[in-house]
């Protein structure tokens, strides 16, 4: 049956296995399919090859096929857009298609885990797209845009880069710097919001593609990747916490530079982590400024967080952001060779892609490449959501785990009896 | 306070009663063949469209209240963390009703005051909740899994 051949190619793609995906896929589409069942082989076919023109074709015979399929519809408008030549070689090539994090097309994960069955309905479900969530790169920006090209190697930033912008969030234009040689930037959550990407400026002008590869809420603080070696970073303060009444400079991106000092308070609530200082919120940006001591050693990020009795806006600890990029670190290395997204809701690394689930396992919310398509319960998906390892509730039967020895599924308390 | 379904009858609360079953009348609801036996309050169940609706009075702080209620799915054994993020989402884009999660049961409800409550504004309420209860019954059981309330 043509469907279960479809099925069988869908999995093909998942496992990484492209070549045999693509000859069953192709075999498929011999048979008399229903339209919206070929178009949604076709875009599974998408899937299988990296050249864009391929891409191309196969949408658009999707679309042929499915002329009411609007994911058919974006996602050629998108592939057509990356089809454009590029406007002003050498300095103006488009931006990288940069596909989430282990798409599809990303390299064939290993082959521990656990290989996904497709329900029957399965077979009209799109495979995750692989284009950027959001806003299709427009023509302008583009060109300007130092891209991360694949054919282009990472940039190569010499002499010191003390600031970057970090434009295109929904603040507004803020700044950031440079945490490890291999590009990663670090700014506020406030700055890059919940955006895939965002826009970081240097001081020479260039501008480049900004992928916020891991963000912490909780701490205000936002990772973003460019394509870019960094010959020097700034000199990190060995002192972890900045003494009371210390003086201190933030350098904003544009050029501003705001004196002041930390503010003496008694409180040493959270002293670990955020600092106050004397600067009131409206003469910042949108925030992410490195905040650097007399000595020029960095020893803070500016934020726009302020206690509720103020204005003054807060700092936080250069350890804390380096404590961040420590825990990003770990997270990237643990997942590597993992299909992965990262979650634009709450931040964190997300692996469902390696499962084709469609959910954060961390915050629940539907992640941007299932949000239009169609979902339905994935059984092998109860491992990366942790709700097949915990013991049945006496209750309910129910292994989905414990909160303060509840049932998160029927609240029971499994301290006390079940009652029959 | 939903579920508190009136306990302890009163004066005052039959006369609720009375005029809760004049509506329901008046809305084309038989309320002799609708009332359900609650363990000390008032009750009544009927199916509205393809929605279960039930309806209590329940009394908080010396004031009576219609309670709206209508269970939808019976919660999964699976994809609890997406399913109820969902949920939270849908209440807060939901207009003049809730969701809840009660004994394993998603439940869509309104409360309102019973003093001053119409026929009128009674059968908005009704179809209201019964509209959300069928757009979204057959929706989240295809995407999360459990099973439809109306379904044994
Ligand atoms: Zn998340
Ligand atoms: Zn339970």
């Amino acid at each position: 049956m043509a469907i279960r051949i479809v099925e069988q190619g869908i999995q093909a793609v998942q496992n990484g296995n492209r070549d045999e995906a693509r000859r069953l896929l192709r075999y498929a589409l011999k048979e008399d399919l229903s339209p919206s069942l070929r178009a949604t082989t076709l875009m599974w076919l998408a899937e299988t090859g990296d050249d864009i023109s391929f891409k191309v074709d196969c949408y658009r015979q999707a679309a042929d096929a499915d002329p009411q399929n609007n994911d058919v519809q974006q996602r050629l408008s998108y592939w057509l857009s990356q089809q454009l030549p590029s406007a002003q070689p050498p300095q103006g090539t488009p931006p990288q298609a940069m596909p989430p994090q282990g798409m599809p097309q990303a390299a064939p994960p290993s082959q521990q885990n656990v290989p996904i069955s497709y329900p029957t309905q399965g077979y009209n479900v799109a495979p995750p797209s692989s284009m950027p969530p959001g806003a299709l790169p427009t023509a302008p920006n583009a060109s300007q845009q130092v891209g991360m090209g694949q054919n282009q190697g990472p940039m190569q930033i010499q002499g010191q880069q003390r600031v970057v912008g970090v434009l295109g969030g929904p603040l507004g234009d803020g700044s950031g710097f440079f945490v490890t040689r291999e590009g990663l930037v670090a700014t506020t959550r406030a700055v890059t919001g919940s955006q895939p990407r965002v826009s970081v400026d240097l001081l020479s002008g260039h501008r480049l593609v900004g992928e916020v590869v891991r963000s912490f809420p909780q701490y205000d603080v936002s990772l973003v990747k460019v394509n870019a070696n960094v010959e020097h970073l700034a000199t990190v303060s060995p002192s972890p916490y900045l003494q009371p009444d210390a003086p201190i400079v933030v350098t904003m991106h544009g050029g501003k530079g705001l004196r002041s000092k930390r503010r003496n308070t008694r409180s040493a609530i959270n002293d670990n982590l955020w600092f106050p200082t004397v600067i009131h919120r409206n003469e910042l940006d949108a925030g992410g400024a490195p905040v650097y001591d007399e000595h020029n050693l960095l020893v803070g990020m500016i934020t726009r967080n302020t206690s509720r009795t103020n204005d003054y806006a807060y700092g936080l600890h250069i350890s804390q952001v380096y404590r961040c990029v420590e825990q990003y670190a770990q997270e990237s290395q643990q997942v590597q060779g993992q299909k992965t997204t990262t979650c634009t809701n709450c931040g964190a690394i997300s692996r469902a892609p390696q499962y084709g689930a469609f959910y954060c396992e961390t915050c629940g919310s539907t992640l941007p490449y299932a949000e239009n398509v169609t979902r339905y319960p994935l059984p092998n998906a109860a491992a990366l959501y942790q709700e097949n390892m915990h013991r049945p509730c006496p209750n309910c039967q129910a292994q989905v785990g414990y909160y303060d020895s509840r049932c998160l599924r029927c609240g029971h308390d499994i301290t006390t009896p079940a009652q029959q | 306070m939903v579920f508190n379904r009136g306990r302890g009858r009163s004066a005052s609360l039959e006369q609720h009663a009375n005029n809760v079953e004049r509506i329901l009348s008046s809305i084309g609801v038989d309320p002799a063949q609708a009332r359900i036996n609650t363990r000390d309050g008032y009750g009544w169940s009927f199916q509205h469209g393809s929605a279960l609706i039930e309806i209590y009075i329940a009394q908080q702080d010396q004031r009576e209240y219609l309670q709206v209620v209508a269970p939808i799915i019976h919660v999964p054994m699976n994809n609890l963390l997406a399913l109820y993020r969902r949920l939270l989402e849908l209440n807060m884009s939901l207009t003049n009703a809730a969701i809840g999660v009660y004994q394993d049961v998603v439940y869509i409800f309104n409360e309102r005051p019973l003093a001053g409550l119409d026929a009128n504004e009674a059968n908005f309420i009704i179809s209201q909740i019964a509209g959300y209860a069928d757009d979204l019954d057959n929706q989240l059981v295809n995407e999360f899994g459990g099973r439809l309330y109306t379904q044994t």
